[in-house]
């Protein structure tokens, strides 16, 4: 028997392998960059400049693939579209900072040189899971980058903290993992195809659906709301964040969220956002729901927060609320994908940077950066004080950094869909975040320093990190109109 | 009941059963062996819905999620010996280091 009647594989032409080479480059990297790592001295060093210029090379030619015209592999499993495309350069340029952030504190925190090998092993799983529209191979790249993470979680292997972390995001994470794979056989099942947007045609041609179909979806919501982190399924969220390494929490923050965001994104618009079935209205209103919900909890538990990373880690479940705003709005606006994905990417600057300027601050093993701990540290170091507090701003939603523009569209769309309740929620809910984002800016400045303050680890890459993402946060602050018409072009 | 039937209803079973397992045990050695019950449960309804409605796309995957599986309980393992290491036991209820 012929081997291509039991493969029939497809040969891939000059401009698909051309669109697959980042990830292959990525790969590759990260396979070079284990390999280099084991050197004895200098093992760190050798992985970092591997992994930092394999990540470079994948940005330049995702760059320049993006005049290359959109292919979709394996029938349509992967589509590679401008839209994805530029999602992917996205997660890269995370990867990118998240590499620079690490080079320096790996020493301080005792990490591992394969730490940089596991951060392009999971950014390749982030750029197939925003690019597939097929279940299960969404399952598959969820693994990839999930796995990778719970290593880095718990990677500082003398800090009970991180143990305790890496052990409450392994099974939490196993569990959601398991119940998007439970829930997508379930609906495999009743409507007989994995595939998302076969899967919205099947249903839209339906007026009721079976009671397996609506389990299924359930289950994979559920674990959906769990990577992004929304309320009911929030509980990880605060102690991963505070248990792991900053580096590594800065990377989590930004691009986890983004990937499993979009992902979620996907899923509710093929499968959720179907006016022709009365019982999909359930889902809708459970969104609305927690997006609510999420919104008001994540930013009242802030408040009483005095630790600064697991303050940030409630701020960053009130995120998700917002960010569910937009998601629940694309039900009547398409046009709304384009304002999610703005504010997941300014809000993924602001997060990298703020826990660079963290890591700076932090001894080893150490838990968490107290607020009295940062008293009167930004007249001390006026610039990163100043750093701080743009990321802060930005988080807060102030005018003249890009948080701004992030919520303004993620608002405005939600208020053109009809979503007004939603949007008063929101706006209240981020008058209360105010408080708690200015409260650090006052304890930076305004306050004397008391007997224990932080020490200053100057670190070139965390600096060079932070620098990065300050500037990019002015830059799409001050003159957002080109990225905006950017990627509402590419979000059509 | 046609067999169908029946092996969708142990897959439910068996997924039912892994998810307390993974919420009730306090054993990390427990949990981990639920998370496999339940990825497990997932491969019987794929394998049992591909049979049915005649398509092979089911099954394939199942290969997939075994190689996961076995990744998955490989970190599981020792992100377990990492909490052994740190904590001297196993049980979840030492590791209660991060609370707020």
């Amino acid at each position: 028997m012929n081997i291509n009647s039991i493969f029939p594989l497809q040969s891939l032409g000059y401009s698909e392998i051309m669109q697959l080479l980042p990830l292959f480059i990525i790969s590759l990297g990260a396979v070079f960059s284990l390999i280099i790592g084991t050197h004895k001295e200098k093992g760190h060093s050798f992985a970092f400049l591997t992994s930092f210029i394999f990540l470079v090379c994948a940005i330049v030619q995702s760059l320049l693939n993006m005049q290359l015209v959109d292919v979709s592999i394996l029938g349509g499993t992967l589509a590679l579209t401008q839209f994805t495309k530029t999602l992917s350069i996205m997660i890269l340029f995370f990867a990118l900072i998240a590499v620079m952030l690490t080079n320096g504190q790996d020493k301080k925190e005792g990490l591992l040189s394969e730490i940089y090998a596991l951060i392009l092993f999971a950014s390749a799983g982030m750029i197939l899971m925003v690019s597939t529209t097929h279940l299960l191979f969404m399952f598959i790249a969820l693994e990839i980058m999930s796995l990778a993470i719970y290593v880095m979680v718990a990677m500082r292997r003398t800090s009970q903290f991180s143990a305790e972390a890496g052990l409450k995001y392994f099974v939490l994470g196993g569990l959601a993992s398991a119940m998007l794979l439970y829930g997508s056989s379930l609906i495999f099942g009743s409507l007989g195809s994995f595939e998302l947007v076969s899967l919205a045609k099947i249903l839209s041609g339906m007026n009721t659906i079976s009671p397996i179909f609506l389990i299924g979806l359930g289950l994979v919501v559920a674990a959906m709301l769990f990577k992004i982190g929304a309320f009911p399924f929030h509980g990880w969220v605060p102690d991963v964040y505070q248990g792991a390494a900053t580096n590594v929490t800065a990377f989590m923050g930004a691009a986890v969220k983004f990937t499993a965001f979009l992902a979620f994104a996907k899923i509710a618009q093929n499968l959720i956002f179907i006016s022709s079935i009365p019982q999909l209205k359930w889902f809708q209103n459970f969104i609305w729901f927690v997006a609510a919900a999420t919104m008001i909890y994540g930013n009242f538990v802030a408040i009483a927060q005095t630790e600064l990373k697991r303050m940030l880690s409630f701020s960053t479940i009130a995120h998700s609320g917002y960010l569910l705003i937009g998601l629940y709005a694309m039900n009547a606006k398409d046009g709304s994908t384009s304002s999610l994905v703005l504010y997941l990417f300014f809000y993924a600057l602001a997060n990298l940077g703020s826990f660079a300027i963290i890591s700076l601050f932090e001894e080893k093993n150490q838990k968490d950066l107290h607020l009295e701990q940062i008293a009167g540290l930004g007249m001390k170091h006026p610039f990163l004080g100043a750093m701080l507090t743009v990321f802060l701003l930005s988080m807060a939603g102030i005018p003249l950094t890009s948080g701004f523009i992030g919520k303004y569209g993620l608002f405005s769309s939600a208020v053109t869909a009809g979503e007004v309740p939603l949007v008063v929620i929101a706006v209240l809910t981020s008058v209360v975040s105010v408080f708690y984002y200015l409260r650090v800016i006052v304890y930076l400045f305004m306050k004397e320093s008391g007997k224990e303050v932080a020490k200053y680890n100057p670190i070139t890459g965390a600096f060079i990190a932070a620098f990065v993402s300050a500037v990019a946060t002015l830059q799409f602050g001050i003159f957002p109109k080109a990225i905006i018409q950017f990627i509402k072009m590419i979000s059509r | 009941m046609t067999n169908e039937i029946l092996i969708q209803l142990l897959a439910a079973f068996l997924f039912t059963t892994g998810m307390l397992i993974v919420l009730l045990r306090r054993d990390t050695i427990m949990i981990l062996m639920g998370i496999e019950l339940l990825l497990n449960a997932a491969n019987l309804s794929l394998v049992a819905f591909s049979k049915t409605g005649h398509m092979i796309e089911g099954q394939v995957q199942v290969f997939f999620i075994i190689t996961i599986a076995a990744a998955e309980s490989a970190i599981g393992l020792s992100i377990l010996v990492n909490l052994y290491r740190n904590f001297g036991s196993i049980k979840t209820q030492t590791a209660t280091t991060l609370k707020g």
